[in-house]
């Protein structure tokens, strides 16, 4: 029983609810208690709305997880579909006084080519145990096979030709139709690797008839030329729309009966991938000017009839259609009687047209070196034809000229037009094309700088500075500070003194002595006062206005009232015993004084 | 002695400098550029020589397999190597594989490591020929590489190796002034070279915070759309070897911006950043 039932009649479970607001309490008490009171039945399942589109269209995958709604279920391999999730919901029944929910998730699959396809189990993990759905197969038919009249919307994409030689033009022609509504179409960039692109023109929208049925038709047109010999492949174009549909819905409102309801469905549109198998060009003869095409060379002059020291502009022009960007100046036969300036080439390149045509024109201005009658011979032009495979001579029509005596003047001397002075031009480029590679093995040899090997270099100066700065600074101290010198040098002396104590003299009683004055010696260095001249009683005054613990003050009293009752034999201390005495108590001095 | 507030500021500098990383030469954005081509040469390119790779990397390029050129040139980079003419051999297989994109983005990385290479600035401008987008490729106005000559004109090596010497000037100079503290010369000396250093510096900072990289754009045609994601408008077309400032950088998406300010996204798989 779904629980819009118990709703209308107010009880669930044996419970009789009367009033709205009872029935609202009931409702937050069930929804309070929904993690308790959940279905443990869990599974997944996955289902597809048809089991046979084509290629154009996308199919709708459905994954719906009981049980749980946290888990997230893992998709088999899908290799042959772009995979687009369209979201998810949630979905809560009660059934048989039990609330069960479960998870819808929405994928859209868009086919990449016909076949059948098994599509394997969509699994999710719950409660560390997997659940599997059944698998099932799809078959995806190519658009061809669906009749071109039943399909609404199709691209296709062609070429003019399939074998071209290396340069010679092709053109591409894209094509979308339709008949429907579409909305957010998007054309991915096409990759034309191995073809120097032309658009041609803009993107054609027109209509156009295919078997009886009227199409919308969008038209883009390129013009491509193959760089190199060898198979080449134009890949398949994608395009993708949003087709308006109106669905009904049941148990919607009356108006979605009456409206229907308006939804959007994604479309992936391909065409087929066009292979390409570029010629190689047949050996080129000597002065094969690169064009592939149809070409057609003209050449004129401004005026035919002048007298010396007047031009006149010879233009040569090459037009016609392939590839028109490799139009280079031909190369004009030796003028000995004229002495020429060049001009600036003009041209253009027109893209709007069914194929890529345009035209260069070369000036060059003439000037006559001497009366007669010279002849601009023939401006040869060599290009390749593809419809007629061979390799084809366009030349210019010889012009005759005539030239004059100049006016008033005496004829030129040859030797007066050729002078350095005169005529001078700038030099002209005539083609450019990359430098060349570097072959030097230089250019492997320097890998790259690393920050740290900058820290270290930036680090290890300044780090001597501070050693020397320190240095320094404790060198002006000592030698302005005597005290300081005494203080820092104590423990040095007294080590020498000890070693003598020691080793030194065999008398008790001098062995006392020495002790006593290397031990005086010792605190008045620490003190800054004349140790030696120090009572035991002055010591013990110093030391404890140093900060020295009693107990030690009071071992440093004893040590030098038995050293000095040594010297007269009252007692006698052995050698050892006064080394390691001394040096215990001078260690423990040195902390507590320096402290 | 040496004012000690110049002294912090010397002993702070390469502590930011190898903070920042600003002394180490810029990073490509994908370390080395992809080979168009990645599958078993018909060279011998098992060399594990960066020498040996760079030989034969010219020897394909001789015989017009610029693919396989293209392979054994970013072997050669991925092997550590950092010289603007080996990027510029690069560019030259690239544009005559016709890969615009690719040709102009190793142009560029090369002229950041040699700035001063007029063939590598001469094929960089033929290729920049060929792109179709008239768009002024991003870089200094004379004016301002004029004033900061010696920014524009030395790589980051460059700059790195004179930050160096005029660290270790620095110093030498503040030891001589703890044996010479009342010495005018050397207290002048030493404020002229702190200037040096602070400048050498701060350039070597400023390449990493303010020089924003470039994009360029690698098939013939892109779409810039308003946003990052693909049902946003397409606002403008881009073409294959158009050169533009990267604004902001995300997951998949890279903001440009056109010379007269307008901005766009683009995906970032179709784009090679030079840093």
């Amino acid at each position: 029983m779904r629980i819009s039932e118990h709703r209308r009649r107010g009880r669930i479970d044996g419970l009789h609810v009367d009033s709205a607001l009872g029935r609202l309490a009931l409702w937050l008490l069930l929804l309070a208690f929904v993690p308790s009171t959940l279905a443990r039945a869990q599974s997944v399942t996955a289902t597809i709305d048809r089991p046979e589109v084509s290629v154009q269209d996308p199919l709708h995958l459905t994954v719906t997880v009981e049980g749980s709604r946290s888990a997230r279920p893992q998709l088999p391999d899908l290799s042959d579909f772009d995979v687009r999730s369209r979201g998810q919901s949630t979905q809560m029944s009660f059934v048989n006084g039990q609330l069960s929910s479960s998870v819808k998730y929405d994928f859209v699959l868009s086919p990449k080519r016909p076949g059948t396809f098994s599509i394997g189990p969509v699994t999710v993990e719950i409660d560390q145990e997997i659940y599997s759905s059944k698998p099932f197969t799809v078959r995806i038919v190519g658009a061809s096979q669906a009749t071109r009249d039943s399909q609404d919307l199709f691209i296709t994409a062609k070429v003019s030709t399939t074998n071209p030689f290396v340069g010679q033009e092709v053109i591409y022609v894209w094509r979308f139709y339709r008949r429907i509504r579409i909305g957010d179409a998007r054309l991915e960039p096409q990759d034309f690797s191995g073809f120097l692109a032309e658009d041609l023109g803009e993107v054609r929208e027109y209509r156009s008839t295919v078997n009886g049925v009227q199409y919308l038709v969008s038209e883009i047109r390129k013009s491509l030329f193959p760089q190199e010999a060898g198979p080449v492949v134009i890949p398949a174009s994608r395009l993708t729309c949003e087709v308006l549909t109106r669905s009904r819905r049941r148990g919607g409102t009356i108006f979605d009966e009456f409206f229907g309801t308006s939804a959007t469905d994604t479309k992936v549109l391909r065409s087929r991938q066009i292979e390409l198998e570029v010629r190689t060009l047949p050996a080129s003869p000597r002065g094969f000017s690169g064009l592939v095409g149809e070409f057609e060379i003209n050449g004129e002059v401004s005026q035919a009839e002048l007298r010396v020291g007047e031009s006149t502009t010879l233009r040569t022009t090459v037009r016609g259609s392939g590839n028109v960007q490799m139009i280079g100046e031909p190369k004009l036969p030796e003028l000995p009687a004229f002495k020429t300036y060049d001009d600036k080439p003009t041209g253009a390149i027109k893209r709007d047209g069914a194929r890529l045509t345009g035209f260069k024109t070369y000036s060059r201005a003439l000037v006559p070196l001497e009366v007669g009658e010279p002849v601009i011979p023939p401006v040869k032009l060599i290009y390749f034809d593809p419809n007629g495979e061979s390799y084809r001579t366009a030349e210019t029509a010889a012009i005759p000229l005539r030239v004059g005596p100049r006016q008033g003047v005496e004829t030129l001397h040859l030797t007066e037009a050729i002078t350095p002075t005169t005529g001078k031009v700038a030099v002209r480029i005539l083609a450019d094309d990359l430098l060349p590679i570097y072959k030097g093995l230089d250019a492997v040899r320097h890998r790259r700088v690393r920050s740290w090997t900058v820290a270290f270099g930036l680090v290890v100066p300044a780090l001597v500075f501070i050693g020397t700065f320190l240095v320094q600074r404790r060198r002006n101290r000592f030698a302005l500070d005597h005290d300081l010198r005494r203080r820092h040098r104590a423990t040095k002396r007294f080590r020498a003194g000890l070693k003598q104590v020691v080793s030194g003299p065999v008398d008790d009683s001098q062995r006392a002595q020495l002790a006593s004055r290397v031990l005086r010696e010792y605190i008045g260095d620490k003190l800054g006062v004349e140790g030696t001249a120090l009572t035991p009683e002055e010591v013990d005054q110093r030391l404890r206005e140093k900060g020295v613990t009693d107990d030690l003050v009071k071992e440093t009293h004893e040590l030098l009232v038995r050293l000095e009752a040594s010297q007269y034999g009252a007692t006698v201390i052995e050698a050892d015993l006064l080394s390691e005495q001394l040096g215990s108590l001078v260690s423990r001095l040195e902390k507590q004084v320096r402290a | 002695m040496v004012p000690k507030r110049i002294l912090i500021l010397a002993f702070a500098l390469p502590l930011l400098i190898v903070s920042t990383g600003g002394a180490q030469p810029p990073e490509q954005s994908s370390e080395v550029p992809e080979p168009t081509i990645l599958g078993p040469s018909a060279l011998d390119l098992a060399a594990s020589d960066p020498a040996e790779r760079f030989v034969a990397a010219n020897k394909a390029y001789d015989e017009g397999q610029y693919a396989e050129a293209i392979d054994a040139y970013s072997q050669v980079v991925a092997a550590g190597i950092e010289d603007g003419r080996l990027y510029y051999n690069l560019g030259n297989a690239y544009l005559r594989n016709g890969e615009l994109g690719r040709a102009l983005s190793s142009y560029r990385r090369g002229r950041i490591v040699r700035p001063r290479d007029q063939d590598l600035l001469a094929n960089q401008s033929f290729a920049r020929g060929s792109a179709q987008d008239a768009i002024e490729p991003p870089g200094p106005s004379a004016l301002v590489s004029t004033l900061l000559f010696w920014y524009y004109a030395l790589s980051p090596s460059e700059l790195a190796l004179l930050l160096l010497g005029v660290n270790l000037l620095f110093w030498a100079v503040a030891v001589a002034r703890i044996f010479r503290p009342v010495s005018e010369a050397l207290r002048w000396c030493s404020m002229l070279i702190f200037v040096l250093l602070i400048s050498t510096g701060g350039s070597l900072l400023a390449r990493r915070w303010l020089s924003p990289p470039v994009a360029v754009v690698l098939p013939q045609e892109i779409d810039a759309f308003t946003g990052p994601n693909l049902d946003s408008v397409v606002r403008f077309k881009l073409h294959a070897g158009t050169e533009l400032r990267v604004r902001e950088r995300r997951e998949d998406w890279i903001r440009v911006t056109l010379p007269n300010g307008q901005q766009g996204w683009a995906q970032s798989q179709w784009i090679d950043v030079v840093d």
